[in-house]
């Protein structure tokens, strides 16, 4: 365990690279959800218009 | 070569073509960031100053590098969007700002978590390299409430550009703010006089880092294109033949 104590700076060293795991998976997960809105957006609007017609 | 330009600039073409690149890429920068990881928190030697808390370097130097990268991607796509009126180019634009403002927050924050035991302060107000990166963060978030306060995407598209385009005088001041003002922070490691300084143990993970990153963001961008493609061209057919073919969900 001794190597992953970082010494006496476990806890900026670890809480630095959380974080960044953290905002990548962020990232992943706000794109992706972003792009499934997109699509159910303009596929209800097509569907609205097709009702219209 | 204009024609392949043309091409790849063709919404459905470019929307077809990225689906291809993205995995690949995201492969890539998993790899290697997994590479860079063990290495730079494992293997490489303990810094003679700063001992094990150096190792923050290997997240923070790739977020504060793409929080910049960023910002000169948006700036060079507002700007070719704006003189050539390429709609792909404004596209990239919007798509990058919030990827930009979590790499900047993540410099911001590491920085700090890194100043804490080697400098004995969080934040320093007042810092040249500390406060010019924190306008940075402000202007991507005046970049994305300008667009949001805009419904209207041409005219969000030149509104925003503009201001991408004026705030583009604060990427080398973050640059160079340590080299022109006394700076708590450390000078350049990699880009300087003489080549990096840094012993190979330790450049090697960083550079895996840098590069793993920049793959991973390219992956994160061009995802997000894509989306914003999709809806720039939401009354197209091959848009409407797309998302009516309901398998093309994901």
């Amino acid at each position: 365990m001794e190597l992953f104590a970082m010494g006496e700076y476990g806890a900026y060293v670890w809480s630095s690279f959380g974080l960044t795991l953290i905002v990548l998976i962020v990232c992943v997960v706000q794109a992706r959800r972003r792009h499934r809105k997109t699509i159910s957006d303009i596929r209800l609007r097509l569907r609205a218009m097709e009702t219209i017609e | 070569m204009w024609n392949f330009i043309h091409k790849l600039a063709s919404p459905p073409h470019f929307y077809k073509l990225s689906a291809k690149m993205v995995p690949w890429f995201t492969i890539a920068g998993v790899l290697l960031v997994l590479y860079g990881s063990i290495a730079g928190l494992f293997l490489a030697p303990p810094d003679y100053q700063q001992g094990d808390a150096f190792r923050i370097i290997y997240v923070h130097v790739p977020a504060a590098y793409l929080s910049m990268m960023t910002y000169v991607i948006m700036a060079i796509s507002a700007g070719i969007g704006l003189i050539w009126r390429m709609k792909l180019a404004h596209a990239v634009a919007a798509a990058a700002a919030p990827l930009g403002a979590w790499f900047t927050f993540l410099a911001l924050i590491t920085g700090s978590i890194w100043g804490r035991p080697m400098w004995g302060t969080w934040w320093e107000w007042g810092d040249p390299r500390l406060t010019s990166e924190l306008i940075m963060l402000f202007l991507y978030f005046g970049y994305m409430a300008l667009r949001n306060a805009i419904d209207d995407t041409v005219k969000a598209d030149r509104a925003s550009a503009v201001l991408v385009l004026v705030g583009a005088v604060n990427v080398p001041i973050i640059h160079f703010s340590v080299e022109w003002w006394s700076s708590l922070h450390q000078g350049p490691t990699l880009v300087r006089e003489g080549g990096p300084a840094i012993q190979t143990a330790m450049l090697y993970p960083l550079l895996a880092m840098i590069f793993g990153f920049t793959f991973l963001f390219a992956a994160l961008l061009l995802s997000r294109v894509r989306t914003e493609v999709l809806f720039r061209e939401r009354r197209a057919h091959w848009v409407r033949d797309l998302v009516l073919s309901a398998e093309e969900a994901a």
